[in-house]
C-alpha cells in the first residue's frame, strides 16, 4: 500500500468528525452499526479493508446507545486535535512534536498544533492495518533496524511516509525505554528540529517528582524561546482543572471494573488513555468519560440489565493489540471479559492545584501513572507489583502477554511474569506477536492460540 | 597460462579454469562433506573436463564459507569480491549484484572496474535465503524449484511472516492446516522472501544494471517478487549465476598473477 | 611482552588478584568508581569474559534481550562472581537495566545490590539529578558500611583514577604503532577489574615495555565503535585478517579514559558533571551530534581508513546511532561497516567474510 501525503491525519478528522455527527443521533447510529456489523466486524475483507478498523473500534452492535452518545464527545476532541495539525500544515504554521509520556498541557498552553507521534500511530489503522506494514516498510526501506519497538518504527515511518507536518521544536523524553530514546534521536536527525529532552523520575516519590517537573519548566523555557511565544498560565491552570476531573472518572471506570460482574461496557479503558495522551485537557474528553462512568454505574446498580454474560475474567499484561480489535472478540465469543489490562488502568492521583508548582508536578505524576510509563520506568518492580495488584483487585481468572516483540525491557521479565501468574494460580499465555505488525502473526493465528488456550484451560 | 577459482559454498562447490580472459572449464558438485576434501574434489573434476594436470594452473584461489581451509589454494579472497567480479565479468554493465545463496543473502555493488564499492549481507537470521526457502518447500511437500513453479501460477498470495524462519515455518504449517492453496502458500513464501531481500537492499543505494545470482536466481517466482517488491528491472548474466563466486575467483587468481 | 601475560592472568582469574571481601562490582561507564574506591573497596567492573553461554541466563532473560546482560548474569549464576561484596547497576539500557532485576530475583548470592539510576540527558536539570542521585548512592554505602566518605577520601579517589585514565589514554597512543587494538582491549579488561593503584603499576611497566619494543606491522587502520563490545576473539578477527584498530569509540576504550575530573570543585559535584558531561555513550540523548564528530575527528587524527560500527543484536541504542553514523560516514565518504552479532556468537566464518569483504572494498577504494 502506498500513502498519499497525510492520508492518515486526514481520515482520522473525517472519521472522527464523522462520528460526531452520526453519534448525535445515537439510537439510528447504533441500527446502522448493527446492521453493517455482519460484514464490516468479524472478518478482514477485500472489501472492508481500509474500513475496518475504525468500524472495529467503534464496534458493531456490540456498543450500547448510550456508549455512542458518550463517545461523540472522544471523537470531537480528536477531529479538534487533527483539524488543528491539518490547518497547521496547509498554513505552514508551528506545529510542536511531543513523545506522549511528555504532558501534552506544556504544549497546548501555546497557541500552536501538537502532534502526538505514539498516538497518531495507534490511529493510523483507520486506513486499514496496511497503514502500520506501508510505515513500517519505510523504515525498512530506509535501512534502520527492525529491533526496535514498531511503534516507534511506525513514527519514523509517518515522517518518512510524509504523514505528518514538519515540527518547528521537539520535546523527548527519556523514558520509558530505549527504543522511545533511539526513535527520537533520529526523528530529530532526520527533521533537523531544534530539540529538548526531558529527563522523567524514575521513582513515583516527591523527590523525583520534583526533579521532573523542573524539567518540564525547563521545557517551557525552551519552547518560549524557539516560538517567541509566551506560555498561557492560564489556560494551563483551567486544563489542570479539567483534567483532575477527568481523572476522577477514568478512576472510578477503572474501579467498578472490580466488580463481578464488570459493567461490561464495549468502551475499554485503553481508548480512553488513547484519547487522553493527545487530548489532556479538553473538557469534551472530560464529558467522554463522566458518560461512561454514568453508564457503568448504571450497570452495576442493575445487573440484569448487562446485555452479556461474563464467564471469565482477564488481564492482558501486556500492550493490547492494535491491529485487531481482539477484547470485543474475545467476549463475542467466549463470553471473557478484559478487565484491566496495561495501558488502561487507571489509578490517577488528584493534582494538587494550590500553585504552579504543585501543578506541574501534579501533570508531571500524572503521566507517571499513564499505562506503559507506569510500569516501564525504574525497577521491576514497578511492573511485577503492578501485576499482582491487578490480579487480585479485578480477581483474574487468566492473564495474557501478547509479547510485544520489540519491547525488550518488559521481555527480559517473562521469567517474573510468569511466576506471578504461577503464584497466584492462573493460566497465562505468553505470545510471541506484535503490536502493530499483522506480518509477525496474522490476526487469524493470534485468534487461534488464544482459542486453544482458552480451550486448554477450560474456559471455553 | 591457466587459473582456477574455487568456491566451497555451504550445499554445492563449484570450479572454473580460465584461460585468456576465457572459461574454458566448470564444474559443479553438491552434497556438503569437509571444504577442504570438497575443494579437492571439485578441482580434480575441473580439471579431468580438460585433461589438464595441477601444475597446469599458476594460481588457485579459493572462495566461499570453506575458503580460509582449503590447502590447495594459493589465496583467498571474500565471496562478496567474487560475486561482484564474476557477474561483471559475465556483463560487464552489471553495476549491482543480489547474491541469495545457501545460507546468506548479499547485495554487492561494483564500480566501473567490476570491485567491490559498497555491499550489505544478512545477519545470522537464514529468513531470506536459499535454506529457508528449502526448508518452506519440504514443510508444503515440494522440492524448492517446484516451489518456484507452483508460486509463479498463482496471483493471489497468504501471508508469511518475514521475522524469522520459524516463524515463517509456523505461518505455513498453519495455512497447510486451514486447507489453504499449496500455490498461494508458495506465492507468500517467495514474496516474504523478496521482502527480506528488500528490506537489506534499504541499506545501499542499488545502481542499474542489477542481476541476481547464486542458487536461488533459479527460482522464477522469487525473481519475478523481487522485481515487484523493489521496483526493478534484472539483467541476465551471459553465465550460469551460480557460478559467479568461482568465476571471481579465477579472476583474482589472475590478478594476484599480474600484480606480482 | 611479558607484561601483556600478567593482564591475560588477571582476565582468567580475577579474584586471585583481589583482597578478599574488599570488592564491589559495578555496570557500567556513568557509576563513577570513585566513590566505591573511597570506601575502601576495589570497583570491578561485570564483564562477559570467560562466561560459558547464556541458557541459565535465559531462563530469566529472553531470548529477545541483549547478549552481553544474558552472559552477565549467566556468569553470576555460575557463582564466579562469588567473590564480591555488593553491585552496583545502573540503567545503561533496558536489557542491564533488567540485569539488576534478574540478578536479585535469581537470588545470586551477592551481600547487597544497588541500582543507581543516571539521567539521559545533560542539562541542568538532569545534572542536579545525578548529583541528588550520587548522593543517594554514597548514603547506600555509608549506612551499609557503616562510614563516612569524606571529601577527602573521594578527591584522593579521583587523584588516583585520573592518574589511571591518564596512563591509559597514554598506552592507547601506542595503538597501531607498537600495541595491537586487541592486547590494548584486553588492558582495558584487565585493568578495570584490579585495584587502581595495581593497575597504574602495571600500566607503568606495560609503558616502559612499549617504549623498546619493535613495531608492529602495518596494516589498514581502523577504528571500532560500538556499545558492550568487549570480546578479545572478535577483535583479533578484525584485526587478523589484514588491520589495526588504532582507536576505538567504546565503552571499554576512549569512552572509560577520555574523561577529566576537576579537583577544585566539591568532589561530588565534580565526579557528576565530570562523568555527565564527558564524551558520552548512546544512552545519552541530544548528543549524537557531538559523538559522531568526535569520531570524526579520530578518523582525522589517527589516520583512520575505514569505521567499523558495532551493533549487538537487540541494542536498540546502536540501532539509532548506528544508523545516523552510517549516514553521516557515507556523506564524509569514510567507509564504514555496519556489524550486527551477538557477543561470543559464534558465526564466525559469516563475520570473517563481512570484514575481509569490507577491507577489499576499502582497499578498491583507495
Ligand atoms: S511498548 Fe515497550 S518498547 Fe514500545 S514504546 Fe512501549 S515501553 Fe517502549
Ligand atoms: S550492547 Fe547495547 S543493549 Fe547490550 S548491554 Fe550494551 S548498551 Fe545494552
Amino acid at each position: 500500500m502506498e500513502l498519499k501525503p497525510y492520508e492518515i491525519i486526514k481520515k482520522i478528522y473525517y472519521a472522527s468528525v464523522l462520528a460526531n455527527t452520526v453519534f448525535k443521533a445515537p439510537r439510528t447510529a447504533w441500527w446502522l452499526l448493527k446492521a453493517s456489523s455482519a460484514f464490516m466486524y468479524e472478518k478482514e475483507t477485500l472489501f472492508n479493508r481500509s474500513n475496518r478498523f475504525g468500524f472495529q473500534k467503534i464496534g458493531s452492535s456490540f456498543w450500547t446507545p448510550e456508549e455512542l452518545d458518550a463517545y461523540r464527545h472522544d471523537s470531537l476532541a480528536t477531529s479538534r486535535v487533527y483539524g488543528r495539525l491539518l490547518k497547521a500544515a496547509e498554513n505552514k504554521t508551528p506545529v510542536v512534536w511531543l513523545d506522549w509520556p511528555v504532558p501534552i498541557e506544556i504544549v497546548k498552553g501555546f497557541d500552536v498544533a501538537a502532534y502526538v507521534p505514539e498516538s497518531f500511530m495507534i490511529a493510523a489503522n483507520i486506513v486499514g492495518t496496511d497503514g502500520h506494514v506501508a510505515c513500517l516498510e519505510a523504515v525498512e526501506r530506509a535501512g534502520i533496524a527492525d529491533d526496535i519497538c514498531a511503534m516507534d518504527r511506525i513514527t519514523i515511518g509517518a515522517w518518512l511516509t510524509k504523514q505528518i507536518p514538519p515540527p518547528a521544536a521537539i520535546i523527548a523524553v527519556a523514558h520509558p525505554c530505549d527504543a522511545g530514546r533511539t526513535t527520537n534521536q533520529i526523528l530529530e536527525y532526520m527533521t533537523g528540529a531544534p530539540a529538548f529532552t526531558i529527563n522523567t523520575s524514575y521513582t513515583k516519590n516527591d523527590e523525583d517528582v520534583m526533579l521532573y517537573s523542573k524539567n518540564l519548566f525547563e521545557a517551557i523555557e525552551f519552547l518560549e524561546d524557539i516560538l517567541k511565544m509566551k506560555f498561557n498560565w492560564q489556560k494551563f491552570e483551567e486544563m489542570v482543572h479539567i483534567l483532575n476531573k477527568h481523572n476522577y472518572y477514568l478512576n472510578e471506570i477503572t474501579a467498578m471494573n472490580q466488580n463481578i460482574p464488570s459493567p461490561g461496557l464495549a468502551y475499554s479503558l485503553q481508548a480512553a488513555w488513547l484519547s487522553k495522551i493527545p487530548c489532556a485537557g479538553d473538557p469534551d474528553i472530560m464529558e467522554n468519560a463522566r458518560k461512561i462512568y454514568e453508564i457503568a454505574k448504571k450497570s452495576i446498580q442493575n445487573p440484569e440489565h448487562r446485555h452479556r454474560k461474563e464467564k471469565f475474567r482477564i488481564i492482558v499484561a501486556d500492550m493490547p493489540i492494535v491491529f485487531t480489535e481482539l477484547f470485543k472478540w474475545i467476549e463475542n465469543s467466549f463470553g471473557g471479559v478484559v478487565v484491566s489490562d496495561y495501558i488502561g488502568d487507571a489509578i490517577y492521583p488528584e493534582i494538587d492545584t494550590s500553585s504552579r508548582e504543585s501543578m506541574m508536578m501534579g501533570v508531571a505524576r500524572d503521566r507517571l501513572y499513564a499505562g506503559m510509563i507506569k510500569q516501564a520506568h525504574g525497577k521491576a518492580s514497578e511492573t511485577i507489583d503492578d501485576l499482582e495488584r491487578q490480579i487480585s483487585q479485578f480477581s483474574a481468572d487468566c492473564v495474557i502477554f501478547n509479547g510485544h516483540q520489540g519491547c525488550r525491557h518488559n521481555r527480559a521479565l517473562s521469567r517474573m511474569v510468569k511466576d506471578v501468574c504461577a503464584r497466584h494460580k492462573i493460566p497465562s499465555l505468553m505470545m510471541e506477536a506484535d503490536i502493530f505488525d499483522k506480518r509477525v502473526m496474522s490476526e487469524e493465528k493470534l485468534k487461534k492460540e488464544l482459542t486453544d488456550f482458552f480451550r486448554e484451560n477450560g474456559f471455553a | 597460462m591457466i587459473f582456477c577459482g574455487i568456491d566451497i559454498g555451504s550445499n554445492t562447490s563449484k570450479a572454473v579454469l580460465l584461460k585468456n580472459n576465457h572459461i574454458i572449464s566448470t564444474a559443479l558438485i553438491s552434497g556438503i562433506s569437509n571444504p577442504s576434501a570438497s575443494a579437492e574434489k571439485v578441482f580434480s573434476a575441473v580439471l579431468e573436463k580438460r585433461d589438464l594436470k595441477r601444475h597446469d594452473i599458476s594460481c588457485v584461489c579459493a572462495t566461499g564459507y570453506g575458503r580460509y581451509e582449503i590447502i590447495i589454494a594459493d589465496i583467498n579472497k571474500s565471496e562478496i569480491s567474487c560475486h561482484g567480479a564474476g557477474a561483471f565479468f559475465s556483463n560487464s554493465t552489471i553495476r549491482t549484484i543480489i547474491d541469495i545463496g545457501g545460507q546468506d543473502c548479499k547485495i554487492i555493488c561494483v564500480d566501473e572496474r567490476g570491485f567491490v564499492d559498497d555491499f550489505v549481507m544478512n545477519d545470522k537470521c537464514a529468513a531470506g535465503t536459499g535454506r529457508s526457502l528449502e526448508i518452506m518447500a519440504q514443510t508444503l511437500g515440494l522440492s524448492v524449484s517446484e516451489l518456484g513453479y507452483i508460486a509463479m501460477k498463482s496471483s493471489k498470495s497468504l501471508p508469511v511472516s518475514n521475522k524469522c524462519s520459524i516463524f515463517m515455518e509456523l505461518d505455513v504449517m498453519q495455512h497447510l492446516l486451514n486447507g489453504e492453496k499449496t500455490a498461494q502458500i508458495a506465492r507468500g513464501i517467495t514474496i516474504t522472501t523478496a521482502r527480506r531481500i528488500a528490506q537489506l537492499a534499504g541499506k545501499l543505494e542499488l545502481r542499474n544494471n542489477i542481476c541476481i545470482s547464486g542458487g536461488v536466481s533459479k527460482n522464477p517466482a522469487v525473481c519475478r517478487d523481487i522485481q515487484d517488491i523493489l521496483k526493478l528491472k534484472l539483467t541476465k548474466l551471459n553465465h550460469d549465476p551460480q557460478l559467479m563466486g568461482a568465476i571471481g575467483a579465477a579472476i583474482f587468481a589472475r590478478n594476484k598473477e599480474i600484480v606480482s | 611482552m611479558p607484561i601483556l601475560e600478567e593482564f591475560r592472568k588477571v582476565i582468567l582469574n580475577p579474584s586471585e588478584f583481589l583482597s578478599p571481601g574488599k570488592s564491589i562490582g559495578y555496570m557500567c561507564n556513568y557509576v563513577p568508581e570513585e566513590l566505591i574506591h573511597a570506601a575502601g573497596f576495589t570497583p570491578v567492573r561485570l564483564n562477559a569474559v570467560e562466561s560459558e553461554g547464556t541458557s541459565r541466563g535465559d531462563m530469566y532473560f529472553s531470548t529477545g534481550n541483549c547478549s552481553f546482560p544474558r552472559r552477565v548474569l549467566d556468569k553470576g549464576l555460575s557463582g564466579a562472581y562469588g567473590f564480591l561484596d555488593g553491585i552496583v547497576f545502573m540503567n545503561g539500557c533496558d536489557h542491564n537495566r533488567r540485569l539488576y532485576d534478574n540478578w536479585n530475583y535469581a537470588q545470586i548470592q551477592t551481600p547487597w545490590t544497588y541500582l543507581l539510576f543516571v539521567p539521559h540527558s545533560k542539562t541542568d536539570a538532569s545534572l542536579n539529578q545525578y548529583i541528588n542521585e550520587l548522593q543517594k548512592l554514597i548514603n547506600h554505602i555509608e549506612s551499609i558500611y557503616k562510614l563516612k566518605l569524606s571529601e577527602q577520601k573521594i578527591r584522593d579517589s579521583i587523584k588516583l583514577y585520573q592518574r589511571k585514565r591518564n596512563l591509559l589514554r597514554n598506552v592507547s597512543s601506542f595503538r597501531g604503532i607498537k600495541l595491537s587494538g586487541t592486547d590494548f582491549l584486553m588492558v582495558m579488561i584487565a585493568t578495570t577489574v584490579l585495584p587502581p593503584d595495581i593497575a597504574c603499576e602495571k600500566l607503568d611497566e606495560l609503558i616502559v615495555e612499549l617504549k623498546n619494543a619493535p613495531q608492529i606491522e602495518k596494516n589498514l587502520r581502523v577504528l571500532v565503535t560500538g556499545n558492550c563490545v568487549e570480546e578479545i576473539e572478535h577483535f583479533e578477527i578484525i584485526e587478523n585478517i589484514g588491520a589495526n584498530i588504532v582507536y576505538d569509540n567504546i565503552c571499554l576504550g576512549s569512552r572509560y579514559f577520555d574523561r577529566d575530573i576537576s579537583m577544585e570543585e566539591e568532589p561530588v559535584i565534580a565526579l557528576a558533571e565530570g562523568y555527565l558531561r564527558s564524551p558520552s555513550c548512546p544512552r545519552i540523548m541530544n548528543d549524537t551530534e557531538k559523538r559522531i564528530e568526535l569520531i570524526k575527528e579520530a578518523v582525522k587524527k589517527y589516520q583512520v581508513d575505514a569505521v567499523i560500527i558495532e551493533k549487538l543484536e537487540f541494542c536498540s541504542m546502536m540501532t539509532g546511532e548506528g544508523w545516523i553514523m552510517s549516514q553521516e560516514f557515507r556523506k564524509e565518504e569514510t567507509p564504514f561497516l555496519l556489524l550486527t552479532r551477538e557477543l561470543y556468537g559464534g558465526g564466525k566464518s559469516q563475520i570473517r567474510t563481512r570484514i575481509q569483504a569490507f577491507y577489499e572494498k576499502v582497499k578498491n577504494l583507495k
